[in-house]
C-alpha cells in the first residue's frame, strides 16, 4: 500500500487556521493528534529555514492541545476547551481558533457554543471553532474549508474599495520557498495595485476583517478548494475575480484583464515583451525534440490541468489526457478539444498506452519507473512525482508551477531535456 | 509555549515494525495512518525484506465506524493480508478509536498466538513508555517454541528504538564489540531480527538493556517468564567512555575479559583524539555549556562523557549546543536558550543519510564528534538573528590554520621585540 496525501478535517482546518499569523489555534482532543499535525508541519517549516530563527517563530508552535484522555472521552470535553481557549486570551492572544478531532466529535462537545459563549465575554477578542471531528466530517479538504469559512465571517463590510488586492489561498499545507513566494508579489509591480491580504497563506486578523477593502480577489491555484475558498468570500460583494496565471498566453491575458480594473506602469509592456520573447525561444529550444510528440498526462490527485495542456500545446505536443471518470470539466476548462479518455483501472490504463504509444508520461502520482516499464516498453520516458521537479514539492498534493511563466518554462525545459535522452538518472534502474 | 515531544503511539508502531516478520493494522483513519506511517516509513529502512509499505494496513475507519464499531473493517484489513508471511499481526488504534472501547472482537478462525492486540491508549504515555509497553505486549504474545542457549556466554539486547539514528548500525556494532569478548547475542527484541526467532531469547543469560527506560517492562517479561535474568549497566553505550563502560559492565556480570573490546574502543578514541588536535582544537569548544534533552540514562551517560572528554560544561542556563532526541530543534524556540544555541539531534525527526550514521557505539561517538564540531562552526553570526544576510563560517581548512598559526608567531615576536625593548629581556638567550 502506497502512502497517501490525505488527511483528515481537523488538520484541514488547523492549516487554515494557522495562516493567520497573529491566531493561536486549539487542537481539542487527544495529545496524539496535535503531535502528529505538529510532526509534519513542522518538520516541513524546518525544512524551508536555514537556522532556527529564519523565519521567526515556527507557524505549528502556536497550535495548543486540550489533552483529551479518558475521563473526556466520558464526561465531555467542553470544559477543557473552554479552559484552554480563557487561557490563551489570558494571555494576551487576541485571536483563538479551534477544531476538533475523533474523540469530541463521538462524545458530542458543543464546541462551537463554547466559542460563541467565549467571544461574548471577552470583547473584541475573535474565537471560532470548526467541528470537523477528525476525519468524520471529510478529508482535510473540507476542513480547510471551513476554516476560511469561520475566518470569512470576520471579513467587514467596506463602503469603497481602493487600489489593492487580495491573494487567495496560494498553498494549502505549507510555505513555498522566498523565491516563489515573491514571484506573485513582482508581477503586481507592473501596476498600481498593493497586496491587501493574502488570504489562507500569510495573513493577520485586520487583514481579513479589511479582504473587502480590495478591489479584486486574485486566487492562484485552479482547483475544487479554491473555487469553495472564493465563493466564501466573494459572497454578496462586487469584488472582482481574477485567476492568477501560470503559462505565457494566460500571462498576456491576465495582464489585459488587470489594465483593465488597475493602473498599468511604464514596465509593463517591457514585461509583456520578455514573456513573448521567453515564449518564442522555449519553442525554439525545443523544437527538436519535442514538436509533434505525444503525452500522456495522467494525474491522479491534481484538479485542473490546463496550464500544463498549454504548455505542452505550445511546444507542438499532442496530449492525451487520462482521467478516472470521464467529467472533462473537472480536469479542463480551456482545453475542450483535447483527448479525455476513462481509465479507472491499470489494464484500462495499459490499453490506452498500447494505443497511443506515447513518448512521455506526465503524472502527479509515483508511477514508478519500474511498475510501468514492467508493462509498457516504449521509450521509457516519464516525469513522474519521483523526479526532481522543483515545480512539486514530494508532499503537494498539487501539481502546480507557481505563478506568472517561470515555472512553466522549467516545467517545459525538462521535458524537452527527457525527450532529448537527457536527465534521467540511472538510479531509477534499480528501483 | 509547551513542549512538543513524540507520543506513545508513534513508538508502539515502530516497536512492532522493528521485527522484520511482523504486520501492523492501523485500525483508525487514513489522515492518522499517513502521519504514522509517513515516519516510520522513514525510520524504517526499505530493504527487500523489510517494506514498511507491504506490512502496515489500514482499515480506514470513516464516520459511523466510531458509531458502530470496527470490526468489520479489522476483519476485512486482515482478510486482505490471508497470503502474506508473517510472525505475528499487531492491531493499533487511532487515539479515536482508541476512546470507543472497541475491542471485543472476534476472530474465530484465526490463530490466536498470530494476532495482537495492542493496548489502547499508548497514545497519552510518553515515546519511550509506549516503546518499552509495546515491545512487552509483542514478548508476552510468543508463545512458539522456547530454545535452550547454545555454547559460550549469550545476551539479549533490548532498548534500541528504530527511532534512534542507525539504530541497525549501532546495534550491528555492539554486537560485534561484544562479540570480540566471547558473548553471542541470542536475541535483539524491539531492534530488529525476527518474531519467529523471538524464542532465542528464552536460552541468553542475560537482558542487557542499552537504553533502560526504553526496555523495563519487556526485560521484567522475559525475566519473569522464564527468560534470563536482567543487569543494570552502569552506562548507555553513547560516548567512548559510555560504550566502555556498558561493555565492561556486561563482561563483569559473565564473568569474561572486557580486554579485545576496549582495545578497538581506546583504538577509535585516540583516533577521534588525533583528529581534534590536528583540525578542531582552535575551536575553543572547552567551557562551552550545553545541555542534553532526553530520558535520565542518555542524558547522564552522554553528560558524563562530554564533560569528560571535550571538557565542555553542562548548564541548562542558555546553553550553546543542545543535544536532542526528540522534537527538539522544534522546541528551539524556547526562551531559556540563546539565539544561536546549536541544536544537535540523533533520534526523531526522521533523517536520511547515505553514509550511515549511528548514536550508540563509537561509530555513534564519532558522529556526535563530527557534528559538534561542524555545526559549531557553521552556526549564525549575530547578523543572521537580526535578520541579515550571510553567516560567519569559523576558520576551516588548511590554510586557515596556517595563517592563524602565522598570526601566534608574530605575536610572539612583537611580545619579545616589546619585552626586550621595555624591560631589557632578551628571551632568546638562555638564562
Amino acid at each position: 500500500m502506497s502512502i497517501r496525501t490525505t488527511s483528515c478535517a481537523a488538520y484541514g482546518a488547523a492549516l487554515g487556521f494557522m495562516s493567520v499569523q497573529d491566531a493561536a489555534v486549539i487542537v481539542h482532543g487527544s495529545r496524539s493528534c496535535q503531535n502528529m499535525m505538529f510532526s509534519f508541519k513542522s518538520l516541513r517549516e524546518l525544512e524551508k529555514r536555514k537556522y532556527r530563527d529564519d523565519l521567526g517563530l515556527l507557524e505549528s508552535r502556536r497550535m495548543v492541545c486540550t489533552e483529551m484522555d479518558e475521563m473526556g472521552a466520558i464526561f465531555g470535553g467542553s470544559d477543557l476547551l473552554q479552559k484552554t481557549a480563557q487561557s490563551l486570551l489570558d494571555n494576551g492572544w487576541k485571536n483563538v481558533f479551534a477544531t476538533t478531532t475523533c474523540v469530541p466529535g463521538l462524545v458530542g462537545d458543543d464546541c462551537k457554543s463554547v466559542a460563541r459563549r467565549l467571544e461574548k465575554s471577552n470583547p473584541g477578542c475573535c474565537v471560532g471553532c470548526v467541528e470537523a471531528s477528525g476525519n468524520m466530517t471529510g478529508d482535510w479538504e473540507e476542513g480547510f474549508n471551513d476554516s476560511s469559512k469561520v475566518l470569512a465571517g470576520y471579513m467587514e463590510e467596506s463602503p469603497e474599495q481602493d487600489d489593492s488586492i487580495n491573494i487567495i489561498a496560494e498553498r494549502y499545507f505549507y510555505y513555498f520557498n522566498q523565491n516563489i513566494d515573491d514571484r506573485i508579489i513582482r508581477m503586481l509591480d507592473d501596476f498600481e495595485v498593493r497586496v491587501n491580504c493574502r488570504y489562507l497563506y500569510r495573513s493577520t486578523m485586520d487583514e481579513i476583517r479589511g479582504f473587502k477593502k480590495a478591489r479584486c480577489n486574485m486566487p492562484v491555484i485552479d482547483d475544487y478548494i479554491s473555487d469553495t475558498v472564493l465563493k466564501q468570500v466573494s459572497f454578496g460583494n462586487s469584488q472582482s475575480i481574477l485567476l492568477a496565471p501560470n503559462g505565457f498566453d494566460a500571462y498576456l491575458d491576465w495582464a489585459d484583464e488587470m489594465s483593465k480594473i488597475y493602473t498599468p506602469r511604464d514596465s509593463l509592456q517591457n514585461t509583456l515583451e520578455a514573456v513573448s520573447s521567453a515564449k518564442e525561444r522555449i519553442i525554439e529550444t525545443t523544437d527538436r525534440n519535442c514538436n509533434g510528440k505525444t503525452a500522456i498526462i495522467y494525474h491522479e490527485e491534481t484538479d485542473r490541468i490546463d496550464w500544463e495542456v498549454d504548455a505542452l500545446k505550445d511546444i507542438g505536443m499532442k496530449c492525451v489526457v487520462v482521467a478516472k471518470n470521464s467529467d472533462r470539466n473537472a480536469v479542463l476548462r480551456r482545453n475542450q478539444d483535447v483527448m479525455v479518455e476513462d481509465a479507472s483501472k491499470v489494464t484500462e490504463f495499459r490499453a490506452l498506452l498500447k494505443e497511443y504509444r506515447p513518448d512521455i508520461i506526465i503524472s502527479d502520482t509515483d508511477l514508478g519507473t519500474s511498475k510501468v516499464k514492467q508493462h509498457y516498453d516504449v521509450k521509457d520516458r516519464i516525469v513522474s512525482e519521483s523526479d526532481t521537479l522543483d515545480i512539486r514539492a514530494p508532499m503537494m498534493k498539487q501539481f502546480y508551477p507557481g505563478a506568472g511563466i517561470e515555472g512553466v518554462v522549467r516545467f517545459l525545459t525538462r521535458v524537452n531535456d527527457i525527450l532529448g535522452g537527457r536527465g534521467m538518472g540511472s538510479w531509477r534502474n534499480d528501483i | 509555549m509547551r513542549r512538543y515531544e513524540p507520543d506513545g503511539l508513534l513508538a508502539s508502531v515502530l516497536a512492532t515494525l522493528s521485527f522484520d516478520d511482523t504486520v501492523v493494522i492501523f485500525n483508525g483513519p487514513c489522515g492518522c495512518y499517513n502521519m504514522v506511517a509517513g515516519t516510520a516509513n522513514r525510520l524504517i529502512p526499505k530493504e527487500e525484506s523489510c517494506k514498511v509499505d507491504n506490512r502496515m494496513e489500514c482499515d480506514f475507519i470513516e464516520n459511523d465506524d466510531f458509531i458502530m464499531g470496527t470490526v468489520g473493517k479489522v476483519d476485512r484489513a486482515l482478510d486482505s493480508m490471508k497470503d502474506m508471511e508473517y510472525g505475528l499481526i499487531a492491531v493499533i488504534d487511532s487515539p479515536g478509536v482508541s476512546v470507543t472501547g472497541d475491542v471485543n472482537w472476534k476472530y474465530g478462525s484465526r490463530n490466536d498466538s498470530e494476532l495482537l492486540h495492542m493496548e489502547s491508549l499508548l497514545n497519552i504515555k510518553d515515546f519511550a513508555t509506549g516503546y518499552d509497553i509495546a515491545t512487552s505486549q509483542i514478548l508476552a504474545s510468543y508463545r512458539k517454541e522456547r530454545r535452550s542457549g547454545g555454547n559460550g556466554p549469550s545476551v539479549n539486547l533490548l532498548g534500541c528504538c528504530p527511532s534512534f539514528l542507525g539504530w541497525k548500525e549501532s546495534m550491528k556494532e555492539l554486537t560485534s564489540l561484544l562479540g570480540r569478548t566471547g558473548i553471542s547475542v541470542a536475541s535483539t527484541p524491539g531492534c530488529g531480527g525476527s518474531f519467529e526467532r523471538l524464542g532465542d531469547a528464552y536460552g541468553a543469560d542475560l537482558n542487557v538493556p542499552i537504553v533502560p527506560e526504553y526496555c523495563q517492562r519487556s526485560c521484567g517479561i522475559l525475566s519473569d517468564d522464564g527468560g534470563p535474568d536482567t543487569m543494570a549497566p552502569s552506562s548507555v553505550p553513547i560516548g567512548f567512555s559510555g560504550v566502555s563502560g556498558w561493555v565492561e559492565s556486561v563482561c563483569d556480570e559473565l564473568g569474561v575479559d572486557p580486554e579485545p573490546a576496549l582495545k578497538v574502543i581506546d583504538e577509535k578514541r585516540r583516533k577521534a583524539s588525533y583528529t581534534i588536535r590536528s583540525a578542531y582544537h582552535r575551536d575553543g569548544f572547552e567551557s562551552k555549556p550545553f545541555t542534553v534533552e532526553s530520558v535520565p540514562s542518555i542524558d547522564s551517560s552522554l553528560s558524563e562523557w562530554l564533560e569528560d572528554y571535550l571538557g565542555m560544561i553542562r548548564s541548562d542556563e542558555g546553553p550553546e549546543m543542545v543535544y536532542g532526541t526528540g522534537y527538539t530543534k522544534r522546541n528551539s524556540d524556547d526562551p531559556g536558550w540563546r539565539d544561536d544555541t546549536v541544536v544537535i539531534e540523533f533520534s526523531l525527526p526522521p533523517q536520511t543519510y547515505f553514509i550511515p550514521r549511528q548514536t550508540f557505539g563509537c561509530a555513534g561517538a564519532s558522529y556526535i564528534l563530527e557534528e559538534t564540531f561542524a555545526r559549531y562552526r557553521s552556526k549564525p553570526s549575530v547578523s543572521v538573528r537580526q535578520g541579515r544576510i550571510g553567516h560567519h563560517v569559523r576558520p576551516f581548512g588548511e590554510f586557515d590554520y596556517l595563517a592563524a598559526d602565522a598570526v601566534d608567531v608574530l605575536q610572539h615576536l612583537l611580545r619579545d621585540h616589546f619585552l626586550r625593548r621595555s624591560h631589557g629581556i632578551d628571551f632568546t638567550r638562555g638564562p
